[in-house]
Order: C-alpha cells, then sequence, then structure tokens
C-alpha cells in the first residue's frame, strides 16, 4: 500500500506543513478505502478482534467509569443554582439526562478513548515499525495491514459505543447522587423526570455517532503508527499526534454529525 | 550445490531521490549456494536484499525468484513465492507480544496446513535445531541478543523454506556467539539444502558459511568471487576491508 510519505523534520517550512496537511488526509483516505477492502476478506480475524476489544475495554474502563460518573455530578451541581434562579427546577433531571445523553457522554468518552487508545495503538505499532516486525509480517506472505489495523478499528468501532451506553447510565447516576445531597431527591422521582425527557431521537444519533468516533480513533492510531519512522523518536511523535489528531478529527466530525441528526430527528 | 539458479537479477537499480544506492546490479545465486554480500555501511546491502524479498520496489531491473519475476507479478503472487523464502532481520524482529511459542506458531499455520499436534511438534523440533527447547514459553524481552537471533533463525526455518535471507545475522554478537550463529546457519544450509544471501560485515561468519562472496561498492558490485579470492586479492581497497575487519 503506497501512502504519501509525511516530511519528519524539527523545523518545517510553511509549504511543507501544508504537504503534510493533504499528505494525512491523502494517507487516511487511503487507510480506509483499504480497511473498507479488506475488513470483508477471509481470513477475518474474529480471535485477534476480539482480543482487541477485550483489551481496550478493560484498559479504559477505569477511567471512563470515574469520568462518567463525575461528568454527571458536576453537570447537575452547577446547573442546579441556574435552574433555581430561573425557577425551573423540576426541570433539572430532565434537562441534565438530556445534555448527557446528547453530548456530553459521548464526546468525552470519545476524547477519552482517543487519549487512552489512539496513542496506545500509535506507539504499538510505530514500535512494530521500526523493530522490522511489521516488515516480518510481509516478508513472510501474511497481511499485516488485515492482522493489525483492520483488526483494531474494527475493535474501536465497536467498543466506543458500548462504554458511552455505559457512560450515559454512570453520568445519570452521578446526577442523581448531586441531587440527592442537595435536594434528597427521591429516586422514583428522578427516574421517572429523565425517562419522560428522553426520545428515541435522543439516544439512537448520539450512540450512532460513537461508531464513527470509534473508527476514527482506531484508524488515526494505526495510520501514525504503521507510518512512523526515525526509532524511538518516531514512535513517541506516533503517540503523541494520533492523540491530537484524533481529538480534533473527532470535534469536527461531532459538528457534522450534530447538524446531520438535527435534521433527520429535529427536536 | 544444484547448477540452477534460484535467484536472479537483472540490471537492478535504485535510488533514494538524488541518492543511487544500486546501479544496474546483475546478479545470479544457485541453488544451495551461501552467497555472502559484503560492503561498507550504507553501500546498499540491506537495500538489495529487500528489493529482492519486495519489501521495496526497485526504480528499474528484473528479480527473478523460481523464475517469478517479483517486480512485475501481483501481491497475490508474490506472497506466494514468499512461502517459499524467509527473512532474518538484524534485529530478529520477534512479535513482541507473543511467546515464542506463538512467534513460531504464528508464521508456520499461517502458510503451512498443519494440524495444532503437528505445529507444536515441528514448534519443539525447531527449537531443538537451535538448542533453545527451553525458552518455547518466554517472551522476547527475557531473550538475550543471541538467544533472539536464534529463535529468529527458528522462526525463518520453520516452514521450511527454499531460500533464505539474512541481515546482518551476527551484528550485535560476541564473537563466540557469533561463530556460534554461523555454525548453526551453516549446518542448518546443510540439513535442510537451503540457499542462502547473508549481508554481514563479519569475516568469522562469512568464513564459516560462504561459498561465494560479493562486495558492493560505488552502487555496483565491484568484486566477485569465493571468500579467498576476495581476501588474497591486491586490491588496496579490499585489502583494507578485510585488514581493519580482521583486527576488529
Amino acid at each position: 500500500m503506497n501512502v504519501p510519505p509525511i516530511i519528519n523534520k524539527r523545523k518545517l517550512t510553511s509549504s511543507e506543513r501544508i504537504y503534510n496537511f493533504f499528505a494525512t488526509v491523502t494517507g487516511l483516505s487511503i487507510f480506509s478505502w483499504e480497511i473498507f477492502k479488506q475488513a470483508f476478506v477471509p481470513p477475518l480475524e474474529i480471535k485477534e478482534i476480539k482480543k482487541h476489544m477485550n483489551e481496550l475495554g478493560v484498559k479504559t474502563f477505569p477511567i471512563v467509569s470515574l469520568t462518567g460518573f463525575l461528568i454527571g455530578l458536576v453537570l447537575v451541581m452547577q446547573s442546579e443554582p441556574v435552574f433555581i434562579r430561573f425557577g425551573a427546577s423540576d426541570f433539572l433531571p430532565g434537562a441534565s439526562a438530556l445534555s448527557i445523553v446528547r453530548e456530553l457522554a459521548p464526546i468525552i468518552t470519545a476524547l477519552i478513548f482517543a487519549g487512552r487508545v489512539s496513542s496506545g495503538i500509535g506507539a504499538e505499532l510505530g514500535s512494530m515499525r521500526v523493530t522490522e516486525q511489521i516488515d516480518a509480517m510481509e516478508v513472510s506472505a501474511i497481511n499485516p495491514f488485515k492482522y493489525l489495523v483492520v483488526t483494531r478499528v474494527i475493535a474501536t468501532t465497536m467498543i466506543l459505543p458500548i462504554l458511552t451506553i455505559y457512560v450515559i447510565f454512570l453520568a445519570i447516576i452521578g446526577g442523581y447522587i448531586a441531587l440527592l445531597i442537595s435536594q434528597g431527591m427521591n429516586i422514583v422521582y428522578y427516574k421517572n423526570a429523565v425517562l419522560k425527557s428522553l426520545e428515541f431521537g435522543d439516544l439512537i444519533p448520539s450512540i450512532a455517532k460513537t461508531f464513527v468516533f470509534g473508527y476514527i480513533v482506531g484508524i488515526v492510531g494505526s495510520y501514525k503508527g504503521y507510518i512512523a519512522d526515525g526509532g524511538t523518536e518516531g514512535v513517541g511523535k506516533a503517540s503523541t499526534t494520533a492523540v491530537v489528531l484524533a481529538s480534533l478529527i473527532i470535534l469536527l466530525f461531532d459538528t457534522v454529525l450534530v447538524k446531520i441528526s438535527l435534521l433527520i430527528w429535529p427536536m | 550445490m544444484a547448477d540452477v539458479s534460484i535467484v536472479e537479477i537483472e540490471n537492478l537499480s535504485k535510488a533514494f531521490g538524488d541518492n543511487i544506492i544500486l546501479d544496474n546490479i546483475s546478479l545470479n545465486v544457485k541453488t544451495g549456494e551461501n552467497l555472502v554480500v559484503f560492503g561498507r555501511s550504507g553501500t546498499g546491502k540491506s537495500v538489495l536484499l529487500k528489493c529482492i524479498i519486495g519489501l521495496l520496489k526497485p526504480d528499474s531491473g528484473n528479480i527473478y525468484i523460481k523464475g517469478k519475476d517479483v517486480t512485475k507479478v501481483s501481491h497475490k503472487e508474490l506472497n506466494k513465492i514468499r512461502k517459499h523464502t524467509s527473512f532474518l532481520f538484524q534485529g530478529a524482529a520477534l512479535y513482541d507480544s507473543m511467546t515464542v511459542r506463538e512467534n513460531l506458531a504464528f508464521h508456520l499455520t499461517r502458510n503451512v496446513k498443519v494440524t495444532p499436534k503437528e505445529a507444536e511438534e515441528k514448534i519443539i523440533h525447531t527449537l531443538d535445531l537451535v538448542s533453545l527447547r527451553e525458552a518455547i514459553d518466554k517472551m522476547p524481552s527475557e531473550l538475550s541478543g543471541g538467544m533472539k537471533k536464534r529463535i529468529g533463525l527458528a522462526r525463518a526455518i520453520i516452514t521450511d523454506p527454499e531460500v533464505i535471507f539474512y541481515d546482518e545475522p551476527t551484528t550485535g554478537l560476541d564473537p563466540i556467539s557469533s561463530k556460534e550463529i554461523s555454525e548453526l546457519i551453516r549446518d542448518l544450509q546443510k540439513q535442510l539444502n537451503m540457499t542462502s544471501i547473508i549481508v554481514t560485515h563479519d569475516l568469522i561468519c562469512a568464513n564459516i558459511i560462504a561459498d561465494r562472496a560479493i562486495f558492493l561498492k560505488g552502487a555496483q558490485i565491484a568484486y566477485e568471487g569465493t571468500l579467498e579470492e576476495l581476501i588474497n586479492s591486491n586490491d588496496k581497497y579490499l585489502q583494507n576491508f578485510f585488514s581493519t575487519n580482521l583486527i576488529t
């Protein structure tokens, strides 16, 4: 597979930066095309996909658990005085649940996932590249792209929606804890208020977009690692640039996907 | 050694930008032959190997392995050819997330149809050949440099390749380990009747292995002959190279 090479120097000129930008966009497009071409061709590497899903899920589980709970807690703590000021405290459980489901949980989970997983994939594949392990697969008639990249991208695409649903659940619990402490709110009242405010059109697009975010995390980490060069410095660069690039693309896609989801499921 | 060429290179050229690495190189390697490739650092020895195995695309020229031009065939065809070859990388390139058993099994089971029992037997037999059966459940990080090379060699021969490429197989090893690895390569080559192309700076290694040697200089094959002929040459450049090599 021929992806355009990235200019790897300490100081880049403006034209080299522009070239690198377009080389990255082209490289990611070629990666995407190859993934779609190879994903459904045997061997499907199901065992490897399961292994990555398990590893990536387990790796990210503790940090998203804590974050999920705190998002809900802090959101309600911050919003409560505002809702009271406007005389709308009855709407607080529903409004906070809507914020969590529609935007906060998907985007924050995706950004944490990018930080944890994209850098990990970048470092792992980068290290394999500079120590010739990827070449060793290639010369042994094993398809390294299929084995290393396609499996990881499928795993990240599948696991992020699961993590997001879990984060939504924890964040709503966090919101309840905040209201329990401040108002001693009854859990049945809270549950009914939350369920009453949420609709099908709130949950589906927010979960659907996490498949895209998971795909972005996988493909950016894999791309940066797969093309790494320059020894250990190259591995470090692959790891850090993977996080920055994945986070940026996630935020850009989020803007577009929110607009699309509002057109399909208007409020 | 049979008189049939298994690797044939015709007018091979490769450059990186303005830097010409290989310029119009032609070379034949006979079945069962051990060819040693000498040359100073940066003269294109590893590039030559990587072009032969299809890791690098040459700018021009043809490379035939078992009569098939690896520069012209499809990727699928290239992989079929690669099933008959192996490559031992300078740093062994063991998969560091896999144990020794998994490293060997990974190459074996993906290239040869074997039952799990047959695979296990083959892995143990191959590890016995390199005298490292006890390392079967170790991770690469637990192995010394010499052990890594041995396991790399075991992984390279487990599929019974017809041609094997060695990129500096003894670099970084002490003289005793270097001699042991070289003798192991020679013994395995004799036992399994493989053809070998070995890139090395190491005269001890070459002395044990080489049937024939070439010397790359100025992007071309500057000298060719038996190792003895090269060492005893009147050429000042060769004399300087080999005398320095003997001292170190």
